[in-house]
């Protein structure tokens, strides 16, 4: 498989991901979670690191998962205490975690590969190098079985689970009320987010993870009225972004981390302006003819 | 006689000051009950405590029916609904059958239908469509029924759901929470308007921080409790 | 031993001498001092507004403005490089609120989106310029993770005279900051130019978050503006002392965190400063008195014993639960304090006419009857009112209570808007 098609599959692949958990932390007004996530799995990693004593242990994952829970954990705690409000306890417990990672990184590990830079940037370009043998056999880009394999377990928890995160994330109370606990599925849903995360940004940077947790999302939040055709929009703004980042990054000779959330956000944009419902000009629209007398 | 829901000695405070405080009561099963007070009384606590939303500090709450899956409906307050939630008013209705499917299976065509037969008793079939945003709030409260039927509880609870609702939705919400009153459900729910308890319910809890009185509504539904619920806060206020 | 517990002050008293009389450190420090005090002073608007994370949105939004006006200049000057920040933080700034604004996204997700989406954009510049003759990755990747070892003297007395105008602002325009930041829905009413001190203070948040950036760098930059207002909060009721105090927190951090980055090999500047802010905002929280979560778990545990004492007297008095009307207030001496019933009012009792009429009582500034007590429900229960200093923040505010209550209702709809519905 040629190197630029490896790349393309890869982008494709981790968008989509990205865009099913962005959609469901969107719809409920959770989105900057993603951005603190996306930073505090560094914390993670360095831990795991540490322990495991290299980087290509299975303990990275997890690690870098479990940190992503304590994240969001810990804001909630704050929260709960009633002395802080919801956004400053994100704003408060995740600079701290990932102040932490990269005193942690330039004190103790600055001489290994794990320098903030991958983290945060990633670097696509770098993926094919990286194969994937089986008996030798050379049979394509590791980073495809990543993303595919991140790809395969969002979906299939949206599928099995999605009446269940629907009633969650619209109405708590009937959800609990119901006997769907609501706390099970919202620690579900960070692990997913976490793991996404962490899957994705080594291969793409967590700046990439939050363009795709937030873009596509909010896309299809516009263009969609139903929950399930709002995931299904997501995935598919997603995809046309990675498209369009990967091919403009090529030709353009610039990061493709960069180019690709910068395509996102240009279909986000289009969406913004032009979505017949709830776009720009259809707002206006409807002000105005609002406005007119009878 | 036949309890539907029983509040035991319930105290419970979010901070340190208690927003109820020993709270006993009683509803009987088949009763279309009101909880009443004043603002600030811990009316919408009260409900949550019942529900299980609230941890009570102290005290227990009784309701026989919880044992069953889906037993216990819920109409929320039309304001605490993320408007812009992308989903429909056949979704919502629909919503009411997934307590009793359990965890991962998914609806059937039986409880489609009758998500569509629910939608319709509360005069909603021609907006099933519709984003829940782009309804008016009593078509709002209007749908949220109609999960509520459609989950086929025993008893329900709803808070405040005339609040900001249209004469035609009102009517139209007291008539079919009558009819489920009369096929032996029981209806619970907080209540704003004094002056139309007297015609709409047949038991009432006069609640401020604790109970102020507990019963029939032509028992204990009487100036001097109302009195004692309302205008002495309201004294106190005016201070 | 009494030696030893000497000999600590001592070196440390050493080695503070030492780094005093360092030149470097000496900038270095007071201009991480400088960003610290303003982010304070500011932060505590930010945090009051719920802005929090505008902060955080600003300081990832500048990127690529910075990268553009060295690719328009082809100049490295921080002045040059900081106006081309501030351009595209405004903007994207801009974008978020007229999104928020004009469709149904929310705020807080319309700035994930062009906080993500403008830094991208700024990766992808970057990566261009990079490409260019004579642009080394350094000078411009410092915005990123910031370099407070790159500050000179220069830097600091721009920091200076930004900050002298900053507090001058908030001086002067103090009660009308106060009411913007508390209240804008009555500050509105009253007369007073919400809308002018409100886009001042998120001007200043983006101004303050740009200068900060080459301190601490952008994603670590919304930490000193908020951890410092947190702190400073659970120690004083007041806005003016908190305001006071967060300066104070904030210059603290600035300074022990250079101390510690310059005293220990290989520890960032920018990351220390922040773990340093976290580390106050921390003890706070945990230790603050009255306020603080030790003190709160005290009183509860306290609360508790006293109601389940209070239960066995009570169930040996009622023979039946059917009773229907329970001994009511004399039974509860302290049962109606301040809290509870002060917006109840006369009108309440025929509750009909929606909008205005549902208080549903703040004891103490929050919602607490309608106030779920957990987790994420809780966006829409004006949190950030039990976040402010309560009392002092409605001064003389006619109907003192009735306007902070109905802050929630913003959203509620309500009332005969829907009248004419089915």
């Amino acid at each position: 498989m040629p190197a630029e098609l490896e790349i393309g599959l890869i982008a494709v692949m981790t968008a989509a991901s990205c865009a099913v958990c962005g959609s469901l932390l969107l719809v409920r007004g959770m989105t900057m979670t993603a951005d603190a996530v996306s930073h505090t799995i560094l914390l993670g990693i360095v831990l795991a690191y540490f322990a495991a004593g290299g980087l290509d242990s299975p303990l990275l994952f997890l690690g870098a998962a479990a940190v992503g829970l304590v994240t969001v954990a810990l804001g909630e705690l704050l929260v709960k205490s009633r002395l802080v409000s919801e956004d400053s306890a994100v704003g408060v417990v995740f600079p701290l975690l990932f102040a932490l990672a990269v005193i942690l990184i330039t004190r103790y590990a600055s001489s290994v590969h794990l320098d903030t830079d991958t983290v945060l940037l990633g670097e696509l370009a770098f993926a094919p190098f990286e194969r994937m043998t089986v008996f030798g056999a050379d049979i394509g880009a590791k980073g495809i079985y990543t993303s595919a394999g991140l790809l395969a377990l969002d979906l299939l928890f949206v599928v099995a689970l999605f009446k269940e995160l629907k009633t969650v994330s619209f109405d708590r109370t009937a959800a609990l009320v119901m006997g769907f606990s609501p706390a099970l599925l919202h620690y579900l849903m960070m692990a997913l987010v976490s793991l996404t995360a962490v899957g994705s940004f080594d291969t793409v940077g967590s700046v990439l993870v939050v363009a795709f947790m937030a873009a596509p999302a909010a896309t299809a939040y516009l263009l969609a009225e139903s929950f399930g055709k709002m995931l299904a929009a997501a995935v598919a703004a997603a995809a046309i972004s990675a498209i369009v980042g990967v091919r403009a990054a090529l030709a353009l000779d610039v990061s493709f981390a960069g180019a690709m959330a910068t395509a996102a956000g240009l279909v986000f944009l289009a969406a913004l302006v032009a979505a017949p419902k709830r776009g720009l000009v259809g707002a206006y629209l409807r002000r105005r003819a609002g406005k007119r007398p009878r | 006689m036949n309890t539907a829901a029983e509040v035991r000695h319930l105290t419970v405070s979010y901070g340190e000051k208690p927003v109820l405080e020993d709270v006993s009561l009683t509803i009987p099963r088949g009763s279309f009950a009101a909880i009443v007070g004043p603002n600030g009384a811990g009316k919408t606590t009260l409900m949550k405590t019942m529900l299980g939303l609230v941890k009570p500090l102290a005290g227990e709450v009784t309701i026989p029916a919880r044992g069953r899956r889906g037993a216990v409906g819920y109409v929320p307050q039309s304001e605490s609904i993320d408007r812009d939630f992308p989903i429909s008013a056949y979704e919502v209705a629909l919503m009411g059958r997934y307590a009793s499917l359990g965890w991962f299976r998914r609806p059937g065509k039986a409880d489609k239908s009758a998500a569509e037969e629910c939608l319709r008793r509360v005069g909603m079939e021609k907006f099933a469509s519709r984003q829940i945003g782009e309804l008016s709030g009593g078509q709002q409260q209007r749908v949220f029924l109609a999960r509520a039927l459609a989950q086929d509880a025993e008893i329900y609870f709803l808070d405040e759901p005339l609040k900001g609702v249209d004469a035609v939705s009102e009517r139209a919400i007291i008539s079919i929470l009558r009819g489920l009153c009369a096929e032996g459900k029981t209806v619970v729910m907080v209540h704003h308007d004094l002056r139309t308890v007297r015609d709409y319910f047949d038991w009432v809890s006069i609640i401020n921080l604790g109970v102020v009185a507990s019963g029939a509504v032509k028992d204990v539904f009487c100036e001097r409790n109302i009195d004692r619920a309302y205008s002495r806060r309201a004294a106190e206020a005016a201070v | 031993m009494t030696a030893a517990l000497g000999l600590v002050p001592r070196l440390a008293a050493g080695t503070l001498a030492a780094l005093l009389s360092d030149y470097t450190f000496r900038t270095v420090a007071l201009g991480a001092a400088i960003i610290g005090l303003m982010s304070g002073v500011v932060g505590c608007f930010s945090v009051l507004r719920r802005e929090a994370l505008l902060a955080d949105g600003a300081s990832h939004a500048a990127l690529p403005g910075v990268v553009a006006a060295y690719l328009i200049t082809g100049s490295k000057d921080a002045a040059v490089l900081l106006a081309g920040a501030a351009a595209s933080a405004v903007l994207a700034a801009a974008a978020t609120v007229l999104t928020a604004r004009r469709t149904r996204i929310k705020f807080e997700s319309a700035l994930a989106v062009a906080m993500s989406v403008f830094f991208g954009l700024g990766l992808a510049l970057m990566s261009y310029a990079q490409r260019l003759p004579g642009a080394s990755k350094a000078g411009l990747s410092r915005f990123i993770y910031g370099e407070a070892s790159s500050i000179v003297m220069r830097d600091v007395y721009a920091s200076a005279a930004l900050a002298l105008m900053l507090t001058a602002l908030v001086c002067v325009f103090f009660r009308q900051f106060k009411l913007a930041a508390f209240d804008p829905e009555y500050a509105a009413s009253a007369g007073l130019r919400s809308g002018a001190a409100g886009g001042a203070l998120t001007a200043m948040t983006v101004a303050v978050t740009v200068l900060g950036i080459q301190a601490v760098g952008a994603v670590l930059m919304s930490a000193l503006l908020i951890a410092p207002a947190v702190a400073a909060r659970q120690w004083t009721r007041s806005l003016a002392g908190m305001t006071a105090l967060a300066a104070v927190f904030g210059a603290v951090s600035g300074v022990a965190g250079t101390a510690y980055s310059s005293l220990r090999d290989g520890v960032p500047t920018g990351p220390a400063i922040v773990v340093t802010a976290s580390v106050i905002a921390g003890v706070s929280l945990l230790a603050a008195p009255g306020r603080g979560i030790a003190a709160k778990l005290v009183r509860r545990r306290r609360l508790r014993r006293r109601v389940l004492a209070a239960d066995m007297s009570v169930v040996d008095e009622l023979t039946s639960p059917d009773v229907s009307a329970v001994p009511a207030q004399s039974t509860r001496p302290d049962a109606a304090p301040d809290g509870q019933g002060r917006a109840a009012s006369p009108s309440d009792v025929s509750a009909t006419t929606g909008q205005g009429t549902r208080h549903e009582a703040p004891p103490d500034g929050r919602e607490s009857p309608a106030a779920p007590p957990d987790g994420e429900e809780s966006a829409t229960v004006p949190q950030d009112v039990s976040a402010a200093p309560e009392q002092e923040l409605r001064p003389d505010a006619p109907d003192g209570e009735g306007h902070v209550a109905s802050a929630p209702d913003k959203d509620g709809k309500g009332g005969g808007s829907d009248a004419g519905g089915a």
